[in-house]
C-alpha cells in the first residue's frame, strides 16, 4: 500500500490527440513508468483550449495543470500550437501575478516519438507540483467534503 | 464496383498512392513486405527543410490509410508473380506466416518480454536489440506482433513456447504456413523504395573496421527520442557523448568506385538536417561536413543550408577524403583531407558519419525484371522524362525512389500521380458495370435520435487479458461506476475489442436501452473506429461512445501502483462517463458538390492536369491568359532526356484542342473567383474582346507557371552575345550555332541562391550541361566553359555532368563575392575570372555568353493568392499546405498546385507534379458527394457578436463573419475540428462538437470531485 | 499637458459647428446630471446644447461602449486616449463603422483624478481623431510624467500576492460594476450568466469571485487599453483592474503589443509570430 502521509498531486493534464496524446501512449507500448498524478483530457488541438477551461481546473481543486501539444511547426491543424502558445504565455502571466506558484503551470511540447520525454515531462510536473504542496484553492481554505460533494450534486 | 488496384510497397509513397485511390472509391489492396507499414520514413527522426517530427507528420497518414473502407493491406506479404494485361491482371501475394494470429493479437507485447531470445533489432538498423518474438517498431501498424522464424526457438529446436504460454488469447501459432493469394487488379503501382548503401560501400572508409564509423540511417536512430540511445549523441565504442563529427558526403554516390555514379539526390539535405539536429541536441558539438557540391536545390533548401552555413560549429569542407584511420589510443577517427587547392588537413572525430546513397532493392529489381518491367543500368524503374511514371509494362506504374533517388515530397508527388493513371485503368473498366453499384450506394446510416432522452449510460471496462486487469482493479472500477450518476450499466469484458466483446456492446444496448456507452479500454487513436461501428451497428450513434484510455496511459504506466492505478482509472471511467453523458449525436453531412474541374494555366503542367481530369470523365475548364498553348516548354529543346520537346508538345497541345470533356478559354483574365470546395464559381472576362463566362466548378489546380528572370547583369541587356539558356536553345533549335563562334562561356547562378532570391532554380545546371553536350557533339571544337557555383546535377543526371566532363566542357568553380566579371570591347567579350586551383586571374575572350538565368516567381501571383486566399512563400512562389506531405495541396480545401508555380522543377517533375494535383482533385470529384466531419464547430447566433477573431485564428478558412447578419459562420465543408475558433471566442458562442465547453467542464469536474481526500492524505489539515 | 478648461471649451464649439452642420446626429460626451450635478454621460443633439459639454478630472466614464447603442447613426464622441484606443479596438472588430464616427479625440489629457490607471498611462494622446483638441504631449513629457511608476504587487512575493487578492476579492459582491464599465464587456452573455456550460456558481464565495476575476482577467488581455474605468466604478473599492493593466504590461513586455494603436490591428491572441515567446514553458 502506497499509504503514506506524503503529498500526492493531482494534475489535470490537456494533451492535443495528434503529438502529445500519441506520446503518451508510446510511453504505455514501451512501458516507461512515470507517476500516476495526472488525468489526461484529450483534446483536439491545444489550439481547442480556451484558458477559461485551466482557470477552472484550479477552481475545482486541480493541484497543477500540465498541457502538451506537438511541436511548433508539427500542428496537424497548421498553426493551432502557435495560437496556443501566446494564450498560454498570457495565462501564466495572470497567473503568477495572481499569486498562484509557477510550478503549478507547466506548459510543453511532445512530438509523438517522443514517448520517453512524455514520461519525463510528467514526472517533472509532479515534482515542481509536489515542492509547493497542495493547492488550496484561490480560497486559501483547501477542498472539502461538502464542496467536493456539491461537485458531485452538479454533475 | 472499380475494379481494384494493387499498390506494392507500405512506404510513405504506397500509402499515399493506396489513400489517393481509396478516396477517388478505388479498391486498393496495399502489400508490405516488413511487418508494419511506414517504410524508411518511420524509421527518420525529423525532416527537412522545416524539421518536422516525421512520427507526428506519418502516423496520422498511415492510420488513415490503415482504416480506409476502400484499402485492404498484406503487410509482411510480397508480390510472387504478376499475369495478364493492363485492365485485367492477376497479382500472386503470398503472406509470410508471423505464426501469430493477427485477428487475436492485441499488441500488448506481454510475450515480448518473456521472449528468452535476443537478436539484433533492423528497424534500428542493428544498433540495439529485440526478441525473436518482436513488434516491428513500437508505434507498429498493424499493431500486432510477428515471430522471427530464423532466431525462434521454438520453431527452430522445438523447445520453449513461452510466448504462447503467457498469451492467454491464444494467438500465437507456431503451425502457421504461408499463404498465397491471387487478386484480380487493373493495375499495379510499383512504390517498393529503396535500401540505404551498405556502409562498407567504399571499403576505403573503414566502416567495417573502425565502430565510430556509422551510417547515416544508422545515425537517424541515435538521433530519433524513441531511438536505441533516447536522441542521444554517443559514440558507439564506449558510450560517450560524440562531441566532434564528421559527415562524409556521397558516400558511394557519385562514385565510380561503387556502380552507384549517380547523385542520391537527398544526402547533402539530410546531413545539413543531421548537423541542425546534432546542434539542437548537443550545443558544443562540433560538425565537419566533407563534400563535393551541396545539392540545395529543393524549395527552400537553400534557406535551410544557408541557415546550417550561419551556425556555429557546423563547418563545411570542400575537399575530398584521401585517408581514414583510427587513433589507437583515443578510439577517434583521424581524417587525411585534400582541398582543391591541394591543401592538405588532418582532424579527428569522435564519430564519422557516412552519408550513404540511396538504391535500389535487389529483390525488387528482380523482381521488376521478371515481370518484364524495364529497369535502368542502377535497376531503379525506367521511365523518361515525359513519362516519369509509367514503366515499360502497360498498367504498371511506378512511383518514389523505385524511379530514381528523391526526397519525401517528390516520392508524395509521383505516388498521387501514378494513382491517377492507374485510377483511370480501374475506371475503364467500371464504365460496363456502373449501373449495377449505384444500387448498393444508397445503404443510409441511420439512428435511433435519443439526445432529448433520459441518459442511460453503459460502462464497458476491459481487461485487455492481464493488461489492465493485472495492475488494475477492474471489478472495483466496474462496482463504482455503478454509483456514478446516469449510469444504468457497468460490466467487465476480457477483450472488448474481440468481435464477442464488440457483439456484448450491442446486445446490451438492446437490453437494457442503453443511449450513451463509455468504452474503458485501449488507446482511442486505434481503436475509436472500432468501438463506434461496434454501437453502430447497435442502431446508437456512434458518437455517443466515449473511449477512454487506461491501458496505455494507465496499467501500461503505473505497473508497480496498482492501488493508484485503480483510483487513476476511476477517475478516468467517471469523466468518460459525464463526458458521455453531455454527447450529442452528430453525423457526417453530404452535401451536394459540381462535378467540375478549373485548371488556371495552359502550360504543360495545365495541360497534363487537364487531361488527366478529362480523361477521368470529369467537365474541366483550361483557363489560359495568353493566345497559346504551352508556357515556357515552347522554349525548350530537348527533354533532360533527349527527346523533342515540341513533339510532346504538340501532341498534348492537339488532345486539349480536341478532347470532348475539355473547354478552353485563351485569351481569358480571371475576374472573380468565389465559393469554396466543391462550389466555386468563375468569371472570366476575354481580354480580346467583351466575353464573358461564368463557370461553375468543384475544384481549382493553380498552374500558372513562372517567368525567365529579367537582368542587366552580366551586360545582358547591352550586347546581343550574351544570351539565356533558353535563347541558346532556340539558337540550337534553329541550326544558327555555326561557323562564327569558338568560344562559348556560361555562367550559372544569374540571379539565384544571392540576397533577394534565396533559392536555387534547379534545372539549370542540368540545362546547362545538356546543352554543352549537344553542341559538343556536334562541334567537337567549339571550347565551352560553364562558371558554377555548384554543380546541382542531382539523380541521374549527375552521367551527364560526367559525360560532359569526358568530352571536354570546362568546369571552372566561382565564388559568389567573387563573380566573373564580363566586359565589352568592340563587340568583342571579354570574361575574367579567378581560376580556382592555379588562384590566377585570367582574363579571356568569348563569342558567345550564355546565362543560367533564375526562375521567377509569376507577377501574377500575388493577386491570384488574394483571390483564391491561398498564401505564398516568401520568394513569392505558391505555398503548399504542408512542404513534405501536402505537396500539391493547399490548406484551403479543393485548390491544389502544380509546375512552376510551386517552384523551380524540371519537366518530368511538373509532369508528375500535374498528374498529382489532377489526382488529388480527382478524389474531391470522385465523391458523389462531399462528406463533412462529424466534429465541427457551431456558432450560437444570439451569442455571436461578430467579433471576427474566429476567423482570423482558422487556418481553413472555415468560419467567416457574416457582415448582413451579424453572425460568424462555419462552412462545415471546410472545418477540420481543430476547436481554435471555440477557444478564441470570448462570448463562447462557438462550441467544437465532441469537445464542448460543456463536455470538458464535467469531465473535469469529474476528475476533482473528491478533493477532499488529497487534504485529508496530508495528515491532519481537514477543513471538512 | 493640456488643461481642463480650454478642452472643454473647445470641444463644445467642435460639437456645435459639427450639430450646426448636421454632420452628426448627436455628440457623446461629458457633462452635469440634470439633477446630480456630477459629471455624467450626456448625448447633445442641438447645437445650443453643445455648451453643455466639458471635460474635467471627474470625466471618468468609457464613453466607447455607448457607439454600440447608436450603431447606423452619426455621431461624433469625445475620447481620451485610452477611449481613442478602444474605439480603434471596436472598428477592428467590425462593431462600429468609420463613415459614421466623428472622433473628438483629447491630446495631452490631464487624467482623472483618483484614476490609478492614468499614474502608468503612457498614451496621453488620441491614437484616432477627426478633431483634436488639447495640446499633443511629446514622448519625453510622457516619460517624466510615468517616471518612478512601479508595479507594487509585481514586488511582491507569491504568498503576498495571493493574500492581497484573496483579501481584495474577499468583499466582492459580484456585482458586475467593473464589467459594466468595461468597453470590452460586450458580450451579448457574460460568462457569470452562462448556464450551459456553468463557468461559475452563484454564491459569492471567495474562490469563485477569484476565479470570476482571473476569467475577466485573461479576457483583457490584448484588449484592455487600461482606462481604469473598472476600478473606478467598483464600490467596494477594490483593486479589479490589477489583472488588466498586468495584460496590458505583460503583452507589452513579452510581444511588444499595445491593444487599439490602430483600426486594422488585430487582437493579441488573434495572431502570432513563429519566433513567439514561450516564456515560463517547462525546460
Amino acid at each position: 500500500m502506497a499509504d503514506s502521509n506524503e503529498f500526492e498531486p493531482k494534475i489535470a493534464a490537456f494533451l492535443c490527440t495528434w503529438c502529445s496524446y500519441a506520446a503518451a501512449d508510446l510511453a504505455g507500448s514501451s512501458r516507461t513508468q512515470y507517476p500516476p498524478n495526472i488525468r489526461v483530457m484529450r483534446v483536439p488541438c491545444t489550439g481547442r483550449l480556451d484558458p477559461f477551461l485551466i482557470i477552472k481546473a484550479f477552481n475545482m481543486g486541480a493541484d497543477g495543470i500540465l498541457i502538451s501539444g506537438c511541436h511548433p511547426g508539427d500542428c496537424h491543424y497548421l498553426d493551432g500550437n502557435l495560437y496556443a502558445r501566446r494564450r498560454f504565455v498570457m495565462l501564466n502571466e495572470l497567473m503568477q501575478y495572481a499569486g498562484v506558484e509557477e510550478e503549478r503551470l507547466n506548459f510543453t511540447w511532445c512530438s509523438a516519438s517522443e514517448g520517453k520525454r512524455f514520461a519525463g515531462v510528467v514526472k517533472k510536473a509532479v515534482d515542481r507540483v509536489k515542492t509547493v504542496g497542495p493547492w488550496m484553492g484561490f480560497d486559501g481554505q483547501g477542498f472539502s467534503k461538502e464542496e467536493g460533494d456539491l461537485i458531485n450534486e452538479q454533475l | 464496383m472499380a475494379k481494384p488496384v494493387l499498390v506494392l510497397g507500405g512506404g510513405i509513397a504506397g500509402i499515399q498512392a493506396a489513400t489517393d485511390l481509396a478516396e477517388m472509391g478505388i479498391p486498393v489492396y496495399l502489400v508490405e513486405k516488413k511487418p508494419a507499414l511506414g517504410g524508411k520514413m518511420a524509421q527518420l527522426d525529423k525532416t527537412f527543410p522545416t524539421n518536422d517530427c516525421s512520427t507526428c507528420i506519418l502516423a496520422p497518414k498511415i492510420s488513415d490509410c490503415y482504416n480506409h473502407e476502400n484499402v485492404t493491406t498484406f503487410t509482411y506479404s510480397e508480390l510472387e508473380n504478376l499475369r495478364g494485361t493492363a485492365g485485367n491482371f492477376t497479382a500472386t501475394i503470398k503472406e509470410k506466416p508471423r505464426y501469430v494470429d493477427v485477428d487475436l493479437c492485441t499488441g500488448c507485447s506481454e510475450c515480448i518480454e518473456n521472449c528468452p531470445v535476443t537478436v539484433e533489432d533492423k528497424f534500428n538498423e542493428g544498433i540495439d536489440q529485440r526478441k525473436a518474438v518482436y513488434k516491428y517498431q513500437d508505434q507498429a501498424v498493424p499493431n500486432v506482433v510477428t515471430i522471427d522464424p530464423e532466431h525462434c526457438l521454438m520453431l527452430n529446436k522445438g523447445v520453449c513456447g513461452l510466448c504462447a504460454k503467457t498469451c492467454d488469447k491464444g494467438a500465437i501459432n507456431y503451425e502457421q504456413t504461408a499463404q498465397t493469394k491471387d487478386l484480380e487488379v487493373a493495375s499495379v503501382i510499383f512504390a517498393a523504395g529503396y535500401d540505404a548503401f551498405d556502409g562498407n560501400i567504399v571499403s576505403e572508409y573503414g566502416y567495417l573496421n573502425y565502430e565510430n564509423v556509422i551510417t547515416s540511417l544508422e545515425y537517424e536512430r541515435f538521433l530519433s527520442a524513441s531511438g536505441p540511445t533516447g536522441g542521444h549523441v554517443v559514440r558507439p565504442s564506449d558510450g560517450e557523448e560524440a562531441k566532434k563529427i564528421a559527415f562524409l558526403q556521397c558516400a558511394g554516390s557519385r562514385d565510380l568506385r561503387s556502380d552507384t555514379s549517380y547523385c542520391s539526390s537527398v544526402c547533402c539535405m539530410y546531413s545539413i538536417k543531421q548537423s541542425i539536429i546534432t546542434k539542437e541536441h548537443l550545443k558544443e558539438a562540433d560538425l565537419d561536413l566533407y563534400y563535393m557540391d551541396i545539392r540545395a536545390y529543393g524549395k527552400g533548401f537553400e534557406r535551410y543550408y544557408n541557415m546550417a552555413q550561419d551556425t556555429d560549429g557546423i563547418n563545411f569542407k570542400r575537399s575530398r577524403i584521401a585517408e581514414i584511420d583510427k587513433d589507437k589510443d583515443t578510439d577517434q577517427i583521424e581524417i587525411k583531407s585534400v582541398t582543391q587547392k591541394g591543401d592538405i588537413n588532418t582532424d579527428k572525430y569522435d564519430l564519422v558519419i557516412l552519408s550513404v546513397g540511396l538504391k535500389p532493392n535487389e529483390e525488387v529489381s528482380q523482381m521488376m525484371k521478371k515481370l518484364k518491367i524495364r529497369v535502368n543500368k542502377f535497376g531503379f524503374a525506367a521511365v523518361d522524362e515525359i513519362n516519369p511514371l509509367k514503366t515499360s509494362r502497360d498498367g504498371v506504374y511506378a512511383c518514389g525512389v523505385i524511379t530514381g533517388p528523391k526526397d519525401i515530397p517528390e516520392s508524395v508527388i509521383q505516388a498521387s500521380g501514378s494513382a491517377i493513371s492507374a485510377a483511370q485503368d480501374a475506371y475503364q473498366r467500371q464504365q460496363n458495370e456502373q449501373n449495377e453499384n449505384k444500387e448498393t450506394e444508397e445503404q443510409k446510416d441511420e439512428f435511433k435520435f435519443v439526445d432529448n432522452e433520459r441518459d442511460k449510460i453503459g460502462v464497458f471496462v476491459c481487461d485487455c487479458g492481464t493488461n489492465i486487469a493485472g495492475v488494475v482493479d477492474v471489478p472495483e472500477v466496474v462496482e463504482r461506476a455503478k454509483d456514478l450518476p446516469f449510469v444504468e450499466h457497468s460490466e467487465e469484458v476480457r477483450y472488448l475489442c474481440s468481435s464477442d466483446g464488440q457483439d456484448l456492446i450491442g446486445q446490451r444496448i438492446k437490453e437494457k436501452d442503453l443511449n450513451r456507452i463509455v468504452v474503458a479500454s485501449c488507446t482511442p487513436r486505434t481503436h475509436e473506429p472500432l468501438f463506434q461501428k461496434a454501437v453502430a451497428r447497435a442502431g446508437l450513434n456512434p458518437y455517443l461512445m466515449i473511449m477512454t484510455n487506461i491501458r496505455d496511459q494507465d496499467s501500461w504506466v503505473h505497473r508497480d501502483e496498482e492501488k493508484k492505478a485503480t483510483e487513476k482509472a476511476y477517475d478516468l471511467v467517471s469523466a468518460a462517463a459525464a463526458k458521455a453523458k453531455k454527447a450529442h449525436s452528430l453525423n457526417r453531412e453530404k452535401l451536394e458538390k459540381i462535378d467540375n474541374a478549373f485548371v488556371i494555366g495552359g502550360g504543360v503542367a495545365g495541360m497534363t492536369s487537364a487531361l488527366e481530369l478529362a480523361d477521368l470523365g470529369f467537365k474541366t475548364y483550361l483557363i489560359e491568359k495568353e493566345s497559346v498553348l504551352g508556357g515556357n516548354a515552347n522554349n525548350l529543346l530537348l527533354t533532360n532526356d533527349g527527346q523533342p520537346v515540341k513533339n510532346f508538345l504538340e501532341k498534348i497541345k492537339d488532345r486539349v484542342n480536341n478532347h470532348p470533356n475539355l473547354e478552353l478559354y485563351k485569351n481569358y483574365n480571371i475576374e472573380e473567383i468565389e465559393g469554396y470546395v466543391g462550389n466555386y464559381k468563375f468569371n472570366l472576362q476575354s481580354n480580346q474582346n467583351d466575353s464573358q463566362e461564368e463557370l461553375e466548378g468543384g475544384v481549382i489546380i493553380v498552374a500558372t507557371g513562372a517567368n525567365e528572370l529579367k537582368t542587366d547583369e552580366y551586360l545582358a541587356e547591352e550586347s546581343e552575345r550574351v544570351i539565356s539558356q533558353l535563347d541558346l536553345e532556340e539558337m540550337m533549335k534553329d541550326n544558327k550555332l555555326g561557323d562564327n563562334i569558338d568560344k562559348i562561356s556560361m555562367i550559372q547562378c544569374v540571379g539565384s541562391r544571392e540576397e533577394g532570391r534565396e533559392y536555387c532554380s534547379r534545372v539549370c545546371c542540368t540545362q546547362a550541361v545538356n546543352n554543352a553536350i549537344f553542341i559538343k557533339e556536334r562541334f567537337p571544337d567549339i571550347d565551352i566553359k560553364v562558371f558554377y557555383r555548384e554543380m546541382r546535377t542531382y539523380g541521374f543526371y549527375e552521367d551527364k555532368y560526367r559525360k560532359a566532363r569526358q568530352l571536354g566542357v570546362n568546369f571552372i568553380r566561382y565564388e559568389v563575392e567573387n563573380k566573373p566579371v564580363v566586359t565589352r570591347e568592340d563587340n568583342k567579350l571579354a570574361i575574367s575570372y579567378n581560376e580556382p586551383i592555379t588562384d590566377k586571374e585570367i582574363k579571356e575572350e568569348t563569342d558567345l555568353l550564355v546565362l543560367a538565368k533564375a526562375i521567377t516567381p509569376a507577377e501574377s501571383n500575388k493577386e491570384l493568392s488574394m483571390a483564391l486566399k491561398v498564401p505564398l512563400n516568401e520568394d513569392e512562389f505558391f505555398l503548399e499546405a504542408h512542404v513534405k506531405l501536402r505537396p500539391v495541396d493547399f490548406a484551403t480545401d479543393g485548390v491544389f498546385l502544380t509546375g512552376l508555380a510551386h517552384g523551380p522543377k524540371n519537366l518530368n517533375e511538373s509532369i508528375a507534379q500535374s498528374k498529382a494535383a489532377a489526382s488529388r482533385a480527382a478524389s474531391v470529384l470522385a465523391k458523389d458527394y462531399l462528406l463533412t466531419e462529424a466534429m465541427v464547430s457551431t456558432v450560437d447566433e444570439n451569442l455571436c457578436s461578430a467579433c471576427g477573431a474566429c476567423e482570423d485564428v482558422c487556418a481553413f478558412k472555415a468560419i467567416e463573419v457574416n457582415h448582413d447578419k451579424g453572425v460568424a459562420e462555419v462552412n462545415t465543408v471546410l472545418c477540420k475540428g481543430c476547436g481554435n475558433c471555440a477557444a478564441v471566442c470570448r462570448s463562447h458562442a462557438i462550441e467544437l462538437q465532441g469537445f464542448t465547453n460543456e463536455q470538458l467542464l464535467d469531465e473535469m469536474t469529474a476528475l476533482f470531485s473528491d478533493r477532499k481526500s488529497n487534504i485529508k492524505q496530508m495528515g491532519g489539515i481537514d477543513n471538512g | 499637458m493640456s488643461n481642463y478648461d480650454s478642452i472643454s471649451q473647445e470641444i463644445s464649439e467642435i460639437a456645435k459647428k459639427l450639430l450646426k452642420e448636421s454632420k452628426v446626429d448627436k455628440v457623446i460626451g461629458f457633462g452635469l446630471g440634470r439633477f446630480t450635478k456630477e459629471i455624467t454621460p450626456i448625448f447633445i443633439k442641438k447645437a445650443e446644447d453643445a455648451d453643455r459639454l466639458i471635460f474635467n478630472k471627474n470625466c471618468e466614464m468609457s464613453l466607447t461602449k455607448y457607439l454600440l447603442n447608436y450603431k447606423g447613426e452619426k455621431v461624433a464622441i469625445v475620447a481620451k486616449p485610452c477611449d481613442s484606443r478602444a474605439i480603434n479596438a471596436y472598428l477592428s472588430e467590425d462593431l462600429i463603422k468609420r463613415e459614421d464616427l466623428v472622433i473628438i479625440g483629447i491630446n495631452g489629457c490631464p487624467g482623472i483624478e483618483g484614476n490609478t490607471a492614468c499614474e502608468e498611462c503612457n498614451i496621453r494622446n488620441a491614437v484616432i481623431c477627426d478633431y483634436s483638441v488639447g495640446q499633443e504631449m511629446s514622448e519625453e513629457e510622457i516619460q517624466a510624467e510615468i517616471e518612478g511608476f512601479e508595479d507594487e504587487i509585481d514586488k511582491m512575493n507569491q504568498a503576498e500576492r495571493l493574500a492581497y487578492f484573496q483579501n481584495e476579492f474577499e468583499r466582492c459582491t459580484r456585482c458586475y460594476a467593473c464589467r459594466e464599465a468595461c468597453y470590452v464587456c460586450n458580450c451579448e452573455q457574460c460568462f457569470t450568466d452562462s448556464n450551459k456550460p456553468k463557468w461559475l456558481g452563484e454564491s459569492v464565495k471567495l474562490n469563485d469571485n477569484f476565479t470570476y476575476h482571473l476569467m475577466r482577467g485573461i479576457h483583457m488581455a490584448g484588449r484592455c487599453v487600461n482606462c481604469g474605468a473598472c476600478e473606478m466604478a467598483c464600490p467596494e473599492g477594490i483593486d479589479v483592474r490589477a489583472f488588466a493593466a498586468k495584460m496590458c504590461s505583460a503583452a507589452e513586455e513579452i510581444f511588444d503589443y499595445k491593444s487599439g494603436m490602430d483600426p486594422e490591428q488585430k487582437t493579441l491572441l488573434s495572431e502570432y509570430k513563429v519566433d513567439d515567446s514561450e516564456k515560463g514553458f517547462m525546460e
